[in-house]
């Protein structure tokens, strides 16, 4: 195991995804994997918080082999991490804001109002304009990928990942993503970027980017 | 014909022990809760017992009222307007006893049990419950444990509602039709209206609660990835329920019959 990886495949196995590859993100490091499909970007999340377990083989996040860990180890392990859907990823049923801040209000001391502060923060900062008591189901895309990203950003990860975040948007759009995915970045040290995708040209313009091909179910 | 029967019987059971697991790990839950974590569970609770309690205050409130006045104008019509003993055994027995719990039961699965089952269904075709856990969300502990406990409170005290409107309604029938006092009316009821009787009621809607919401959720939960699977589950949800609810009102009725 590498000391300095914050995510790392062992020889993992598991669907069709992976076929016993291996690879270790660094920490601190931007990096882009570029899959084949965009079913194998679903794969490697579940991988790496450890919703779906490897056939054989070993993901460790933030150096803990997460086959090793309780359900209650996970859970704390997880909130360390943050993803951001194409769709947003958000509960349908949660409000906008409910929806930001339901990770911290689960698992931070912080009082509700600074919840709901860090939260509003955070959406003004990325410059949604949308409804904060709206459903996500009402919204547009881009905003519900605002909102998304709104969540990973309050929560503080050590690890943020991107799936398909600059994928089918305005170029305007793909550039404010871009600019503030890489600002996000580099405010915490040691915060490892990886921005998943099946379509490389989206991937233009992200600067000091290790770029990996999963192919096969092989990184290459 | 033997053998389908003891398998059928052997379904039934394994589904009442599976139902009764999930309820058990809904206290395990619920027990493991901390501050925190009480924060955002407390309000899934709450939209529950509004949803399943508070929007269904006006139906039950009619329907009972009706139900008392029929009742009580049944009765008096049977066996006369002396017959004050006879009229609060049976509002007692039929209404706080029985109708109660089960009316109220059949009326909350109608309306809560299919949003309960749909909704949990069409947040996991959308994977919405693993995006819960990749959160560090439980979906047992913030989706499935506040339903089951929320439709319980919601149970309780709707069970209660429907049994003091329904006796209110047969007194001011009584009253307005017989010119029956109310020192007459409740002569017949209050000495009948032992913590017992009560009991057997909030007894009954503790355990439709449990058994109900824990059905809606298994059902919700038990769907695959076709969107088809959605309204199926809610079906399968409100009959397995209302199958539930007469089942344990027999077994409650002969373990408090004595």
């Amino acid at each position: 195991m590498s000391a300095d990886a914050a995510v790392e495949f062992v020889d993992v196995v598991l669907g069709q995804g992976f076929r016993g590859t291996s690879r270790a993100f660094e920490r601190g490091t931007v990096s882009a994997v570029i899959t084949s499909r965009e079913n194998e970007n679903t794969l490697f999340t579940r991988a790496v918080t450890g919703l779906s377990r490897p056939e054989s083989g070993r993901v460790h996040l933030l150096g803990q082999d997460l086959a090793g860990l309780s359900r209650d180890e996970l859970n704390r392990l997880r909130p360390r991490i943050g993803i951001v859907k194409p769709d947003g990823g958000l509960i349908s049923n949660l409000k906008v804001l409910e929806n930001i801040t339901l990770p911290l209000l689960y698992h931070s001391e912080l009082s509700a109002e600074e919840i709901e502060d860090r939260a509003l923060a955070r959406l003004e900062r990325l410059g949604y304009a949308g409804n904060v008591f709206e459903l996500p189901g009402l919204l547009p895309v881009y905003e519900q990928r605002l909102a998304g990203l709104a969540r990973t950003m309050a929560a503080e990860p050590d690890v943020a990942i991107y799936d398909r975040l600059l994928d089918g948007l305005q170029e305007e759009e793909r550039t404010f993503f871009l600019r503030t995915a890489a600002a996000f970045h580099g405010e915490r040290t040691g915060r490892t970027s990886i921005f998943l995708t099946p379509n490389p040209g989206s991937l233009a313009g992200i600067e000091g980017c290790g770029v990996v091909h999963l192919r096969k179910g092989r990184f290459e | 014909m033997l053998a389908a029967a003891g398998r059928h019987a052997t379904r039934g059971v394994l589904f009442f022990a599976e139902l009764s697991w999930l309820i058990v790990q809904a206290f395990r839950d619920l027990l493991a809760l901390d501050s925190r974590k009480a924060r955002a569970v407390a309000r899934v609770y709450l939209k529950q017992v509004y949803f399943t309690g508070l929007e269904a205050l006006a139906v039950i409130a009619t329907l009972f009222l009706l139900i008392g006045v029929v009742v009580i104008a049944q009765i008096i019509g049977l066996a006369g307007i002396g017959s004050a003993g006879l009229t609060g055994k049976v509002l007692v027995w039929i209404v706080i006893r029985e109708l109660g719990p089960l009316l109220t039961a059949v009326i909350v699965i109608a309306r809560s049990g299919t949003a309960i089952a749909a909704e949990l269904a069409s947040m996991k075709i959308n994977g919405e419950l693993d995006t819960l856990e990749s959160l560090g969300v439980p979906a047992a502990q913030y989706l499935i444990m506040p339903r089951i406990f929320g439709a319980t409170t919601a149970f309780l005290v709707l069970t209660l509602y429907a049994e003091v409107v329904s006796i209110v309604g047969g007194f001011l029938t009584a009253s307005l039709v017989w010119n029956i006092s109310l020192e007459q009316f409740s002569q017949g009821i209050l000495p009948l209206l032992t913590p017992k009787q009560i009991g057997v009621s909030f007894l009954k809607s503790f355990f439709f609660g449990l058994f109900v919401a824990a059905a809606c959720c298994r059902q919700g939960l038990g769907v695959g990835e076709s969107a088809t699977q959605i309204p199926q589950a809610a079906t399968k949800g409100v009959m397995q329920s209302l199958f539930l609810v007469f089942f344990l009102d027999v077994v409650i009725m002969a373990a408090t019959l004595s």
